[in-house]
């Protein structure tokens, strides 16, 4: 269907089209790095001076069909990125035909079962991830379900994992066959998968060679209430990620909302144990050889001093709960003002599980118990408001204790408990001129310490921007500032910016990679057409 | 692609049923200058609905971490919109996207007339612009 949607939206009706049609993107980031003693900035590890991460997609369409290719070039891949992928080559190719409710798909194709638990093949060029599936897949959905078959080998950098994973899908959607569940405007949706993974046994450990993981779920929703709950079960799977233990994997997703108009609060509590499902048992690399996804049930803190502090997914072992509300004080009250209020509480709170060992590789896991050993606690208020045609702004705090040891795998190091203020300021002036600051601080036990970050940005037309911002680590005297450019015209975006970064992970949905702190030039670039 | 129900749906037959104007938006509820461009409109909504014959499609592509916070973020902020949830951006890749906010205008006959990535304060003047155009 999407392929069809592509067509209409980009051509309008298509049937009149003859050739087809051809739509692409293209992006390129390059940094030429600059030692730095104070911060230990140094160039790539093999010692060039310059890195550039660059891809080109082009995608054809035409009638029921089309095919994508995507030629990326890590020459040699920017600080932070894998080694590894350096290169050149296809890292994407497929062609696609869809009739009625089939749709096959040969090449490499991106999929996802349920929340990820048993899998998920995606693309996070942010994080040098990409393992999409090269093989087959046919999609089926007739009236009230959709059935998911597919088979093939994940993509590692320019070459692919050596095991076979092969999956099925079924989600079916009661409210469609009940006529009853319709009129009480419910609905009721029930899913199942599995995946099956069989990788030849080269460790000598005489481990399985197929691993097989199963979940099920189910989600209701009526008004404004919504429920789910999805299990997902896992077999014995000795890999490097987990000790080579011969325990079986589970987890438990359960989550629970209400909203209605101003109003919405959800609630996402999340049990895994021993549940990284990998496609080459030996890899040691958190963005590679993933067939399934754990998402991290902690907030996306945005604001840069907060970033430093980010939570990664402990896939061996984790048990949270996350808490999110969202209210919208009304327009014309006096705390409301011309255009409402917006406030967002988040809390997250995560352990570690509780676990007693019963042989030389297997435990035996307390199902769903919390433990007195916390991995990530963080509490965030934000208010949003307009408060007239030109002046809009953000203010907020967050608390975060973060688990060093076991977040970032530094035994020793300890917590970090840290307290940030924010304010972010947008004030519109004549003629597309805008001025945005940002204000930050950070105090914080152990580790670096006290932060304070100042950014300023200006726009003078609809194409130009700029802006200055300064990290101070007050304690150590240390500056990280940057200053840039930037040119938008359409989907393209041009950046040139010279920065003094500190090192930190940069996480994207809980997969973390430590990007060492850098010097030098930026210059990026990103079209889409 | 999904509605906020976790129904499929074909984003086609979505477009192909608006005869009018669409402004279709990439965002996710993590990302700042989304939330700052989809506040901007929501506040002009009325006026874009009723006066300038157009709905907008704001398509979220939060992933299974905060999908499920999707409905409760809109309700929330008190958003009108038509969401859809792109959980696994099989059509942001489709439709060429690379980075969100990346905001479409598409026509009466489902042609896109304008597309933009990323935003600033203003951007919205410029959709108004090209969707006065097409009225």
């Amino acid at each position: 269907m999407l392929l069809i949607s592509l067509f209409v939206l980009k051509f309008g009706l298509l049937a009149q089209d003859k050739k087809g049609h051809l739509s692409g993107d293209f992006y390129a980031i390059s940094q030429y790095y600059l030692e730095d003693e104070v911060i230990g900035a140094t160039k790539l590890p093999g010692g060039q001076s310059i890195g550039i991460n660059t891809a080109l997609s082009l995608n054809y369409t035409w009638n029921n069909f089309s095919a994508g290719i995507r030629y990326e070039a890590y020459e040699p891949p920017l600080l932070g990125f894998e080694p590894a992928l350096e290169g050149h080559g296809f890292g994407y190719r497929f062609a696609q035909y869809k009739y009625k409710s089939l749709d096959v798909t040969v090449g490499n194709f991106y999929e996802q079962f349920g929340s990820g638990l048993t899998m998920r093949s995606y693309y996070e060029p942010q994080l040098g991830l990409d393992n999409s599936i090269d093989g087959a897949r046919i999609k089926f959905s007739p009236k009230g379900l959709d059935l998911t078959l597919l088979y093939g080998k994940n993509r590692k950098y320019f070459e692919k994992d050596d095991s076979k994973i092969a999956g099925l899908n079924l989600d079916v959607y009661l409210a469609d066959y009940l006529e009853s569940l319709n009129q009480k405007n419910l609905s009721l949706d029930l899913g199942f998968s599995v995946v099956n993974k069989n990788e030849t046994d080269e460790t000598g450990l005489n481990v399985p060679a197929s691993t097989l993981t199963w979940a099920s779920r189910i989600d209701l929703g009526i008004k404004g209430f919504s429920f789910g709950v999805e299990y997902a079960s896992k077999g014995e799977e000795p890999h490097s990620l987990n000790g080579f233990t011969e325990n079986p994997g589970q987890g438990v997703f359960i989550s629970a909302g209400y909203s209605q108009k101003g109003f919405g609060a959800n609630i996402y509590w999340k049990f895994v144990d021993n549940m990284f499902f990998r496609s080459d048992r030996e890899s040691l690399s958190n963005v590679t050889s993933a067939i399934n996804y754990l998402p991290p049930n902690s907030n996306v803190n945005t604001y840069r001093l907060m970033t430093l502090y980010p939570y990664a997914t402990q896939g061996n072992g984790e048990n949270g709960v996350n808490a999110n509300l969202y209210y919208t004080i009304k327009k014309d009250t006096p705390l409301g003002g011309k255009y409402g209020t917006k406030i967002s509480v988040d809390l997250s709170y995560i352990t570690g599980i509780e676990t007693t060992p019963t042989g030389a590789k297997t435990y035996d896991t307390k199902f769903l118990a919390f433990t007195d050993s916390l991995y990530y606690g963080n509490f965030n208020v934000e208010v949003t408001k307009r408060v007239n045609r030109q002046l809009r702004y953000v203010a907020g705090l967050g608390y975060i204790n973060y688990n060093r040891d076991i977040i970032e795998g530094i035994p020793g190091s300890g917590f970090v408990k840290s307290l940030t203020f924010f304010t972010d300021i947008t004030y519109r002036l004549q003629n597309r001129k805008f001025v945005r600051t940002e204000l930050q601080h950070m105090s914080a036990k152990n580790h670096l310490g006290n932060w304070l970050l100042g950014l300023v940005e200006f726009g003078w037309s609809a194409k130009w921007s700029a802006y200055l911002s300064d990290e101070w680590n007050y304690d150590s005297g240390t500056h990280y500032y940057a200053a840039g450019m930037n040119f938008r015209k359409g989907a393209t975006l041009v950046g040139l910016s010279y920065v003094r970064e500190r090192s930190g992970l940069l996480c994207v949905g809980g997969i973390c990679r430590f990007v060492p702190a850098s010097k030098g030039v930026k210059v990026e670039l990103s079209t889409s057409f | 692609m999904e509605n906020l129900k976790g129904r499929t749906i074909d984003f086609s037959e979505v477009i192909k049923n608006d005869g009018g104007i669409k402004i279709v938006s990439f965002w996710a509820t993590w990302c700042k200058p989304c939330i700052q461009e989809l506040g901007y409109l929501n506040d002009l909504y009325d006026e874009l609905q009723l006066d300038m014959n157009t709905t907008v499609y704001a398509v979220s592509i939060d992933d299974a971490r905060s999908r499920k916070r999707i409905l409760p973020f809109v309700n929330g902020k008190s958003w009108e919109f038509e969401v859809l949830i792109d959980e696994n951006s099989t059509l942001k890749r489709k439709m060429s996207v690379l980075n969100i906010p990346h905001t479409f205008i598409i026509d009466q006959k489902n042609n896109i007339v304008y597309q933009h990535n990323s935003y600033v304060p203003g951007d919205e003047e410029e959709y108004f612009k090209v969707i006065r155009e097409l009225n």
